[in-house]
């Protein structure tokens, strides 16, 4: 795997959502918002762009007579997010040995 | 980017783990109904063809409805398959099962009558809600301390 930063995870809000979304099969929208404290607008452009990139499966389904919508982080996606986690830690990593260094 | 944004990201993605592993605890019903499940699948194995399909039929409806209270109880759905360590408690479940089905085939000629088969199927039942209990504590823990 190849550590690269993506600039469609860049944004802090899009990346803690597909961080919660490597950690669950399915997320409810309400869940994503409840977690994260954003207004349903911000949520909603952020998982619209996450899944213009590919990167997240968006599903509208119906429960209690009302529709939900739901989330899943697509191969890609998570692919997307391993590389740019090890682009990240790499980048703080020759930081700190960069300072040790002197 | 820079070390302190890229610092930041990270500390965002933990966390964000952190409140997920919060809100990723399930009651020990949960628990219960899956080493049910695993019980289930082993003595339709060993029951007569006539009754291994309703109950693989309540087996498959257990899945449902327990996927369906998961998404309405806590607007998730997770299953067993995970990165991290939990891993190795679906690979000692897995194990388990495989000994148990192992020991129901070879060993015994008539499982419905037989005690040490409803006493395995007992065993199955229990230590498959107990393994059910560490994944979630192993999960949490993988969480927490950012291993996943």
């Amino acid at each position: 795997m190849r550590a690269e930063i993506d600039m469609a995870l860049h944004a802090p809000a899009r990346l803690q959502i597909v961080a919660m979304l490597a950690r669950a099969d399915e997320l409810e929208f309400a869940t994503i918002r409840e977690v994260l404290d954003v207004s349903d607008s911000v949520l909603s452009k952020h998982l619209t762009a996450l899944s213009d990139a590919g990167y997240v499966k968006i599903v509208k389904a119906p429960r209690d007579g009302r529709q939900r919508t739901w989330a899943s982080l697509t191969r890609k996606g998570g692919t997307a997010f391993a590389s740019h986690m090890a682009a990240l830690r790499e980048l703080t990593a020759a930081a700190e040995q960069a300072v040790a260094t002197g | 980017m820079n070390r302190n944004e890229a610092q930041s990201a990270l500390d965002a993605v933990k966390n964000t783990d952190r409140l997920m592993a919060d809100r990723m605890t399930w009651p020990l019903w949960r628990h219960a109904i899956f080493g049910v499940m695993m019980a289930l699948v082993l003595v339709s194995i060993a029951s007569p063809l006539g009754a291994q399909l309703p109950i693989l039929g309540i087996v498959l409806l257990s899945i449902f409805l327990v996927v369906r209270d998961d998404k309405k109880r806590h607007g998730m759905f997770v299953s067993g398959y995970q990165k991290g360590r939990t891993g190795w408690v679906l690979a000692l479940q897995f194990a388990f099962f495989i000994a148990a089905l192992v020991a129901t085939e070879f060993w015994i000629e008539a499982p419905s009558s037989s005690p040490l088969f409803w006493t395995i199927a007992a065993a199955m039942l229990i230590g498959s809600t107990m393994l059910s209990l560490l994944w979630e504590k192993i999960y949490q823990a993988d969480l927490r301390r950012g291993r996943v």
